[in-house]
Parts: C-alpha cells; sequence; structure tokens
C-alpha cells in the first residue's frame, strides 16, 4: 500500500539540499526541468535549494564534489546519534556523474520513489545499504549474462 | 602434450574470464555508489555545513516550482 502523503503540519523526516553550481550537462537539465516533480514528491519536507554562489562555494571547500553536481542531498532528521562522529545522517544522488540524460532521469525517479517508499523507516540508511548491496549483486548477474552472451556469440 | 598445452590455454582463457567478469563487476559497483550512497564519514560534514546555513538562515525553504 502505497505512504500517505503527510501533511504540511508534521514535523518534517527529511531536508532536501539542491547543489548545483551551473554546469551546461544533460544531468543538470534534467535536474531543472523536472525540479517541479522533486516538489510533488518531497512530502512537505523543507527543501533548500543553494544558489549558484552557495554551490560554488561549498564546492570549492570540497574540490572532490567537481562535476559530481547537480546533487540532491537528503538529511535525515530522525537519524541523529548512531555512526560516525557527526551524528548527521542521510543520502546523496550525484546527477553530475550521469553522462546520459535518460540515466539521469531514471536515478532521480528510483531515488524519489526510495524515499517515498522508506519515509518511515527506522533506519533508511541500512535500507539504502541493504539496496546498493542488491544492485550490487544484480549488477554482478548481468555482467555475468553479458559475459556469457559474448562467449556464445 | 596437445591436450596439456589446451587444457592450459582454456585454463589462462577461464582465469582472464574470470578477472575480467570481476573487474567489471566492481567498476559497477564503484560507480553506482558514486552516483547514489549513504552519506559517508567523508560527506557528512557537508550535511553539516548545510544545517547551519539553514540556522543562521543563509538558506531559507525554496517555494518556487521551479529552478530559474
Amino acid at each position: 500500500m502505497p505512504p500517505e502523503p503527510e501533511k504540511p503540519t508534521h514535523e518534517p523526516r527529511f531536508h532536501y539540499f539542491i547543489i548545483d553550481s551551473g554546469w551546461k550537462s544533460h544531468s543538470a537539465r534534467v535536474l531543472r526541468e523536472n525540479f517541479r516533480m522533486i516538489r510533488e514528491f518531497e512530502n512537505h519536507d523543507p527543501l533548500y535549494v543553494l544558489t549558484r554562489e552557495q554551490s560554488i562555494a561549498l564546492i570549492r571547500a570540497n574540490p572532490d564534489l567537481i562535476g559530481k553536481d547537480p546533487i540532491l542531498l537528503v538529511h535525515d532528521l530522525h537519524a541523529k546519534g548512531g555512526r560516525g562522529p557527526s551524528g548527521y545522517h542521510g543520502f546523496r544522488l550525484c546527477l553530475g556523474v550521469l553522462k546520459n540524460p535518460e540515466q539521469a532521469l531514471f536515478a532521480m525517479q528510483e531515488f524519489l520513489r526510495f524515499i517515498a517508499e522508506h519515509r518511515r523507516s527506522s533506519n533508511i540508511e541500512q535500507d539504502i545499504q541493504k539496496r546498493l548491496h542488491r544492485a550490487g549483486m544484480v549488477g554482478a548477474i548481468e555482467v555475468i549474462r553479458e559475459s556469457a552472451q559474448e562467449m556464445m556469440a | 602434450m596437445e591436450n596439456k598445452i589446451a587444457d592450459v590455454v582454456g585454463l589462462l582463457f577461464a582465469a582472464a574470464m574470470a578477472a575480467a567478469v570481476g573487474f567489471e563487476i566492481n567498476r559497477r559497483r564503484k560507480k553506482l555508489r558514486e552516483v547514489y550512497d549513504v552519506l559517508d564519514s567523508e560527506t557528512k560534514h557537508i550535511a553539516l555545513e548545510l544545517e547551519k546555513m539553514v540556522q543562521s538562515g543563509t538558506l531559507k525553504p525554496f517555494t518556487g516550482d521551479s529552478l530559474a
């Protein structure tokens, strides 16, 4: 059963951040053109869009992020404490890494779907780790299948 | 003798295939994590910086429907 949309008066579960330094890339275009869809599915949680200058300043301070933006970073407010010294938990989608617009759109849809489906989870990070592991396994099977096909061709 | 050579070649080919598949699996896993992952020790401080911006009022919730 799909989760019901929460009312705006509820305590937010997540803070959404969009970091976009302004690359003219396919993935950036996908994000800008489908921005309204993020608004539709973020369930009234606050969305913060960094200006180009703020994004550049943040990326300058963290140069490993160059070329990975636009980034959709989600901070999980319910997951304070626990692992790590900062106590900050969440997940991120680096759309800039994807060069193909279809891949970027699919990744964004998957990301939003995952958050919507797991927003009531007590440990969404663990859910993501499981999913990444599962995706890794699926990828491994796919590679083996492709290799077998190549050998048989 | 010829059988032994064929066995060795077959073995080498199988080993090369296994190594190539292992390499490809690793590459795809790495790529997947590069695109989509939880905040790790190297990226958690970014969430901290962003929350500081929210608390200081530098960042305000976006209410528009489109990005400029």
